[in-house]
């Protein structure tokens, strides 16, 4: 075992977090590495003083300068606070309505984009046909009967189906 | 006859009533633990009371909405944790000013703390000076780093709490944790001269609190 690996176990072995394999290959190990040891002996050392740390305030004092800040309404939140403090759950749940709307609102942005493509290209095809009727109409001296209007819109709409594989 | 104290989830359920005395039990409760991990997050006393006051505020505005999923202490700490955030975020400062240690070299180990027990008027003047040594190296530590081992070694918070307080895996808080100890060992390698043998797995406080 390495001193890394084994000073990281130490200071997992410390919290009572180390399984029993683990504590018998440690404890081989410290026992014959004067820096692991150390290490072990510090860092117990550390624990004991860090909890002498621990501070206190005079209850009294304390409720007298919250109390008022309450009923003034010191703490009052935000709609954003109030989000940032809610229960984990009910943020993910917000977030995953967010994520819903933003894919609906890139859906509906691309049907519409696709329906007035769509409206475009027949509003083409129509246009194509009336100009060609009439140039045709007018090539021929006089007003087409309906077979050939009929035939003259099937090439329009020909015409717009090769664009759009083209495309 | 001495009342039992009511369990967090009762005091909640009473404070949903209305019941005052039953929001200052819980101040009282917690505010020794938040005022020792607040005052760790930022620079001044005054500012770490400012913040442990808002704290107790914004739980009691959000009590009525609170939800017993997450036990009321790690939400107590999630609560100051984001307030110290947004201090920092406004002041736009650095914890602290790195204070240097005095007299490093002429200070007595953990070990001669120990020893000199008896000797109480010595060593509590002893155990206060090494307190005040370890209370700048903890200031000095980055602030994921501080955070971790101020709610685990100093607060006593399980690794699982301080997952959930800080918003990571449990892997993280393992990993921090030894990171910063490593780094106050070495801050403070003048007081701990770790020469004593010591038995792995048994007397697993190796020195008395």
């Amino acid at each position: 075992m390495k001193c890394t690996t084994a000073q990281q176990l130490i200071s997992l072995e410390m919290d009572d977090r180390l399984s029993a394999r683990d504590l018998v290959k440690l404890r081989e190990h410290v026992q014959g590495c004067a820096a692991c040891s150390a290490f072990a002996y510090d860092l117990r050392g550390l624990a004991a003083a860090s909890s002498e740390l621990r501070e206190t305030l005079d209850a009294d004092n304390f409720l007298l300068s919250v109390n008022p800040r309450i009923e003034t309404g010191a703490g009052r939140q935000s709609l954003l606070e109030r989000l940032r403090y809610a229960p984990r759950s009910l943020r993910m749940a917000g977030l995953a309505i967010g994520a819903a709307c933003c894919v609906a609102l890139i859906i509906g942005v691309r049907v519409q984009g696709i329906r007035r493509d769509r409206i475009e290209r027949a509003t083409v095809a129509e246009t194509l046909r009336t100009v060609a009727s009439q140039d045709i109409a007018l090539s021929f001296g006089g007003p087409l009967d309906d077979l050939a209007v009929a035939n003259l819109a099937a090439l329009g709409a020909e015409t717009v189906r090769q664009d759009d594989r083209s495309e | 006859m001495e009342r039992v104290a009511d369990s967090d989830a009762a005091l909640i359920s009473r404070c949903r009533d209305n019941d005052r005395d039953a929001f200052n039990e819980i101040v009282c409760r917690y505010m020794d633990r938040v005022i020792t991990y607040v005052r760790r997050m930022v620079n001044s006393r005054e500012d770490a009371e400012d913040i442990a006051q808002e704290t107790f505020v914004r739980i009691y505005a959000g009590l009525r909405s609170f939800q017993s999923r997450s036990s009321l202490n790690t939400w107590v700490y999630r609560i100051a944790t984001n307030l110290c955030i947004d201090y920092r975020r406004k002041n736009n400062r650095p914890d602290r000013q790195p204070v240097p240690l005095a007299g490093r070299g002429a200070q007595p180990g953990i070990e001669q703390v120990r020893a000199d027990a008896s000797a109480e008027p010595e060593a509590r003047a002893l155990r206060s000076e090494l307190a005040q040594a370890l209370d700048r190296a903890i200031a000095d530590l980055p602030e994921r780093l501080r955070t971790v081992v101020v709610l685990h070694d100093v607060n006593g918070l399980a690794y699982e709490e301080i997952a959930a307080i800080v918003g990571c895996p449990l892997g993280t808080v393992k990993s921090r944790l030894f990171h910063a100890r490593a780094a106050l060992r070495a801050a403070l390698a003048p007081y701990l001269r770790g020469e004593e043998p010591i038995r792995l797995g048994n007397d697993r406080r190796g020195v008395e609190q």
